[in-house]
């Protein structure tokens, strides 16, 4: 018994000499925390802001038109990596000749009391040849007060009776102004118009070139030819990230090919393309 | 005889009695303190956020957390208050150092695309057949820039776990670096278990079908470079280490006390990938570094461009004095 406590006395005594010990050598550590919060940007989509064809003559047969649209770039810096698609669509090519106006002794007269405005949305179709929207005056007088019209659109569809005004919409997308002053019955104006549809035109959207990312699920559209029967076409595929790809800067130059139909009008025809990525 | 012997006692009595009266008295009293010895810690600011930012004589200039960009973001951090107190009786010196991790994050929230459902990808809802259940993404792999940085798993062919009745199903598993873990498909383990980079995924105990995959979102702010091999791209991060000027305690001295050297360009430890090779921060040699010592350290690195957005990165690592 006496043996036993003293081992138990040398027990201790190492006990409590450990502890110091390890006071004295024993590391310490403390954990630290470190973080990161990172912010998203955008989808967000440039291009050039026109697309010139080349020049063209008219003729009596088929021609066609090459131009493009150049840097075509979609930036996603949103952080999703959930993919995107960058279609676009456009507008008829259409074009409207210089206000003739024809009174009852001059067909060739330079009277601009009368204008037309607005862009024609072609969708009257290819029409050979072209036709016109024409105005004359029914009823003697001034502007909004007695002077009355009848006008006719490119089908031959005629509307009688309307008073005059500033300006009064008639179809299509074209409206017609009236300056102040006193018109005389007979007196007429009219534009040709014209229209080159989007169902002629090829898109081609062209390899596709990288900022910064990766071109892993990085894809370009077929070649192919808009669709549609509105004012705007069905939406074209030009570049598409499959989802879990996307997150960076890609441009690609989108090259088109428009036919311009025998008998065309001269003159400069216009279209609207919109482009989106979503 | 008594007579005699009551006298005696009587006068001895007396003359202790006088003494007692005429001597001076004094009285030596030990009084002793026992001081222990204490102990060697340190203790560090809890959290420290990564902001847009470079480092300035080892101080973080940002302020606000960066964005998604289509180029690297330099980002910078300070760890504050680094506080060592050595009270030990000997001073016999120290050193402090830390090592850093990637800091990374993982979605728990697992895509499916279902295969026979026109490859719809989607949210799992209800039972799900795969999960991540745990752990914390090491971000052991270099990026794929523009992709998602996750984890795919392919059902190579359909099947359920192995030891479940019926036919045992293959998956092939993308890492975030496009590495596989072999495209002529790996067995589904028994209890589904599948571990790689410090995460757990899940198989559930269904019947998976053929072609679906599974879709885990990890990503990673990579804090140190780590050697390309065995298939592997290195990773590259010139991440910066710097630690910044010592106070002492008012009643400690700095003498023999040394910050750490700065580190433009920190590595791996040894093979392991996961963690970086030993920091000092601060030493004291052997006879110095009694008291209390204070230091923070700037940290500064590069976020790759079109990184994982909204996410929260994390890293816990840990500074040890000894």
């Amino acid at each position: 018994m006496t043996y036993f406590k003293k081992y138990i006395i040398i027990f201790v005594v190492f006990v409590f000499a450990f502890i110091i010990i390890l006071q004295i050598t024993m590391a310490a550590e403390v954990r630290v925390e470190l973080t990161l919060d990172i912010n998203p940007g955008e989808l967000t989509l440039t291009s050039s802001s026109t697309a010139v064809f080349a020049e063209v003559t008219a003729s009596g047969v088929n021609e066609s038109a090459a131009g493009s649209i150049e840097n075509v770039n979609v930036i996603d810096t949103r952080g999703t990596h959930i993919g995107w698609t960058a279609t676009m669509t456009s507008t008829h090519f259409t074009t409207m000749s210089e206000v003739k106006f024809l009174s009852e002794n001059n067909y060739t007269g330079t009277n601009t009391d009368v204008d037309f405005i607005g862009t024609y949305d072609g969708l009257d179709g290819v029409l050979d040849p072209a036709r016109r929207f024409l105005v004359e005056i029914t009823q003697a007088g001034t502007v909004g007060t007695a002077a009355v019209f009848r006008w006719t659109d490119p089908l031959g569809n005629e509307t009688t009776g309307v008073l005059t005004d500033t300006s009064v919409s008639l179809s299509n997308g074209i409206s017609v102004t009236f300056a102040n002053t006193n018109y005389a019955v007979g007196d007429k104006w009219f534009v040709l118009v014209d229209v080159l549809p989007y169902t002629g035109l090829t898109v081609n959207p062209g390899d596709i070139g990288v900022n910064s990312g990766s071109l892993y699920g990085i894809t370009n559209g077929l070649s192919g030819t808009l669709t549609g029967s509105g004012i705007n076409s069905d939406a074209f595929s030009l570049m598409t990230a499959d989802s879990f790809t996307g997150s960076g800067s890609y441009y690609q130059e989108v090259d088109l090919n428009l036919i311009i139909h025998n008998n065309s009008l001269s003159g400069l025809f216009t279209a609207q393309a919109n482009i989106t990525v979503s | 005889m008594k007579k005699t012997l009551k006298i005696l006692a009587i006068t001895s009595m007396l003359a202790i009695v006088s003494q007692s009266v005429a001597f001076a008295a004094t009285q030596n009293v030990n009084t002793t303190a026992t001081v222990a010895a204490g102990a060697l810690g340190v203790t560090a600011g809890g959290t420290s956020n990564f902001y847009s930012g470079a480092l300035s004589s080892s101080i973080c200039g940002g302020s606000a957390s960066p964005a998604v960009s289509l180029t690297t973001t330099t980002l910078c951090s300070n760890i504050t208050a680094i506080v060592v107190t050595d009270l030990r009786s000997i001073p016999v010196g120290w050193a402090v150092s830390t090592q850093l991790k990637h800091l990374t994050y993982v979605n728990n929230t697992v895509m499916h695309m279902d295969a026979s459902n026109s490859g719809a990808i989607a949210p799992i809802s209800g039972t799900s057949p795969f999960d991540v259940v745990s752990g914390t993404y090491t971000g052991n792999h270099d990026h794929v820039r523009n992709v998602r940085g996750g984890y795919t798993f392919e059902i190579h062919t359909e099947g359920v776990r192995t030891g479940e009745s019926g036919t045992t199903g293959k998956y092939i598993m993308y890492r975030p670096d496009n590495t596989t873990s072999g495209m002529s498909g790996t067995d589904i383990p028994v209890g589904g278990n599948v571990v790689d980079a410090g995460i757990t995924f899940n198989f559930a105990n269904v019947l998976h079908a053929d072609n679906d995959m599974y879709f885990a979102d990890v990503d990673a702010l990579h804090m140190f470079d780590r050697a390309a091999g065995s298939g592997l791209p290195g990773i590259a991060t010139n991440t910066k280490f710097q630690p910044g000027n010592i106070t002492a305690g008012s009643t400690s001295v700095l003498t023999g006390v040394t910050a750490g050297n700065d580190n433009d360009d920190v590595d791996e430890h040894g093979s392991s990938a996961i963690i970086s090779e030993v920091l000092p921060i601060m030493t004291a040699v052997n006879g110095a570094g009694k008291g209390e010592f204070t230091i923070a350290i700037g940290l500064e690195s590069g976020l790759d461009p079109n990184s994982t957005a909204s996410a929260n990165f994390t890293a816990a690592i840990v500074v040890t004095v000894s």
